[in-house]
């Protein structure tokens, strides 16, 4: 990305609509393009996967001289509301539409180009169909008709909810029988499954524009609907078909998605082309501008959480290697107290938390009085930073992390006066929230979900490989069933030494973690820090912790509590496992402020 | 057939091992294909072989090695012509 290109984070303000969380790319002034370009993003895990791609992607056409805008739609990501909020298809529609015509006002462009990815191409159609100032459409992966986007959506539900077989019949299934899709974690209620399933493109009329053009982008040698190609060059004066490649990369779990350049350079030099420069304008005249509503560009918004007003604002930090980021959630129905809350990055997923709990636990909590912050570690979500190192996970445990956590605590305490903090994370987020609370003293809690480890080392891991039969994920137990071909085997025979050795190496190194844990909990029990462990079913920390000793007896350390969510999901994509973690999370806050006597629990 | 299921597998399982190194009938779940990514496989089957997957074997028994996706293709392929 240019070092010249600017970003900013707002939120778009239209009437009727929830806040549209948006980030800015502005170019540098010398050689700017007159086509802005508005990123549509997918759904649900589509989107947790490809965020920091579309953020490259942005910061490329930036650099290139576009201006480039990307959003979350209503109800997902930093935007306000949720899910279940009733309208959200209309809601998607409206939030494109607004940012097409905010962005073009903003750079002062003449041309709009909506890249929509999966439902944001749908969105982007759908806009334009009534009367979006789109003038240029890049669609990716996109169906002519919802319902099989939806059907997409529920295979992948059914296929991941016969993983995770519920532990009782009476917690809810993943794919529930009122029509709703649940799938990775993110939830499409019955309505919006409803209203996608009637959508068809092919039966909504595309007003013509001179000088429009289309590009639909296969996925990966997936052709694209020929049917919508059919439909939209009746609108288009050009439309063309491009290969595609690297949408599976980019769909990656987050810590191993990689950016899709070749398609990055492919649409630059597309939007380039013939029809979106300046001669364009002269083809393309003045246009006409029906009534619009009134969209504001705000630097905070406001939103109610189970009636109380709370302010969200992004933030940035600037740290040695550029800015973090983050989003802070404040109260204003009530003064903001000693306590404020850090939720970090769990692994490689955005400020948003697994299946966006912690935008929604962030904003509970700030209803609550309690001053919240979501942050991006470096590399992650928004943050300045190389994302691709993290498919080493050894890298989401740098110390420099710990420095980062520390710097939010500071922003925090300076911006909003809190003096002591909880700190919130899964995975490698609770391995932080355990060693702030370790080396920090305003930390007065840690609140961690499934922990891999409190101690790094990155033996750990081949441990549990080998305890489960397994060198790599792919090896042992292939090749105990017979499933791979022996040139295979050898390979994997081939390490088998240097395994045995490194269990013998991982078990002494499990002791001195277990000896280093109990030193921790003596330190940490008598300064008076509580410590919430959430674990899932068959997480292997727990299950290591409680063979060998050290969580066999919690009762050990009073201010240690432990909860068990039923649910094998490490992320807890189970919405029976994100709601117990919910709860425990809830119920620890209560207990803390209660306590503090600061804020009585609501 | 399974060759052209490889070639599916090795573009979209996002595997951590060449799919050539897999027998015909080796887990493709245990093999570390995701359930996100096996939505990608199926996708690009019903592209190249112009099928389409009914409901009823949107399943991970269906996705889970090449002999069974290969059975679910010709299965599907005789009742289209039918």
């Amino acid at each position: 990305m240019s070092s010249q290109a600017e970003t900013s984070a707002l939120y778009l303000r239209v009437d009727g609509l929830a806040p549209v969380f948006a980030v800015l790319h502005t170019p540098a002034a010398g050689g700017r393009r007159d086509t802005a370009v508005l990123i549509c993003p997918p759904f649900g895990w589509d989107d947790v996967c490809s965020y920091r791609s579309r953020r490259d992607w942005a910061g490329q056409l930036a650099a290139a001289g576009h201006a480039a805008l990307r959003i979350d739609l209503p109800g997902t990501g930093d935007s306000g509301g949720g899910p279940e909020d009733p309208g959200l298809l209309d809601a998607w529609t409206e939030a494109v539409s607004a940012a097409a015509l905010w962005l073009s006002g903003a750079a002062g462009t003449r041309r709009v180009a909506a890249i929509g990815i999966g439902l944001g191409g749908l969105l982007a159609c759908r806009a334009l169909a009534q009367g979006a100032q789109i003038d240029d459409l890049v669609l990716w992966a996109v169906p002519s008709r919802g319902a099989a986007f939806v059907r997409e959506l529920r295979a992948f539900g059914k296929m991941e909810a016969s993983r995770y077989r519920p532990p009782t019949p009476a917690l809810e299934r993943p794919a529930p029988a009122d029509g709703a899709t649940s799938a990775g974690g993110f939830l499409l209620s019955a309505e919006t499954t409803g209203e996608l399933e009637q959508l068809d493109l092919l039966e909504l009329t595309i007003p013509e524009r001179r000088g429009r053009r289309v590009l639909m982008l296969e996925r990966d040698g997936i052709g694209v609907d020929e049917r919508l190609a059919d439909h939209l060059r009746e609108s288009a004066d050009d439309l063309s078909v491009s290969p595609g490649a690297g949408y599976s990369a980019m769909m990656a779990e987050p810590q191993e998605a990689r950016p899709p350049s070749d398609v990055f350079a492919h649409v630059e030099s597309w939007l380039g082309g013939a029809g979106s420069g300046s001669e364009a304008h002269e083809r393309t005249g003045p246009r006409e501008r029906p009534a619009q509503p009134l969209i504001e560009a705000r630097g905070s918004a406001e939103m109610t959480v189970a009636g109380t007003r709370i302010r969200e604002t992004p933030i940035v930090v600037e740290q040695p290697f550029g800015l973090m980021s983050g989003v802070l959630a404040e109260p204003l129905e009530r003064p903001a107290g000693r306590l404020g809350a850090i939720f970090l990055n769990a692994g490689a997923i955005r400020r948003i938390g697994p299946n966006r709990m912690w935008v929604e636990i962030s904003r509970r909590w700030a209803a609550r009085g309690v001053t919240s912050l979501r942050v991006d570690l470096e590399g992650l979500g928004d943050s300045d930073g190389n994302a691709e190192r993290f498919s080493d996970v050894a890298e989401l445990y740098v110390p420099e992390f710990f420095d980062q956590a520390r710097g939010a605590i500071d922003h925090l305490q300076a911006r909003c006066g809190a003096q002591e903090f909880v700190l919130v994370g899964l995975c490698s987020g609770a391995f932080w929230s355990f060693h702030g609370a370790l080396r920090d003293e305003r930390v007065v809690a840690a609140f961690m979900v499934n922990p891999r480890t409190l101690f790094w080392d990155a033996t750990q891991e081949t441990l549990r490989y080998l305890r489960r039969g397994l060198l790599l994920p792919s090896s042992w137990r292939l090749i105990a069933r017979g499933h791979v071909r022996p040139a295979r085997i050898g390979a994997v025979l081939r390490r088998a030494p240097g395994a045995a050795l490194t269990r013998v190496r991982s078990r002494r190194a499990g002791l001195r973690r277990d000896d280093a844990l109990i030193g921790a909990l003596n330190e940490l029990s008598a300064a008076g820090t509580r410590l919430l462990f959430v674990f899932s079913e068959g997480e292997p920390l727990h299950e290591e912790l409680a063979r060998r000793g050290p969580l066999r007896r919690p009762e050990r350390w009073p201010n240690v509590r432990l909860e068990l969510i039923p649910g094998p999901d490490h992320t807890l994509r189970p919405r029976y496992s994100r709601r117990h973690a919910e709860q425990a999370l809830d119920a620890a806050l209560g207990e803390l402020v209660s306590t503090s006597g600061e804020h009585p629990p609501s | 057939m399974i060759d052209q299921i490889r070639q599916i597998i090795r573009r979209h399982a996002r595997l951590p091992l060449d799919p050539s190194e897999l027998l015909v009938d080796g887990d493709l779940y245990e093999a570390g294909m995701s359930s996100h990514a096996s939505i990608d496989v199926m996708l690009a089957l019903e592209d190249d072989f112009d099928i389409e997957f009914p409901d009823r074997m949107l399943t991970r028994d269906v996705f889970a090695s090449i002999a069974t996706i290969a059975a679910a293709v010709k299965e599907l392929q005789v009742e289209a012509a039918a």
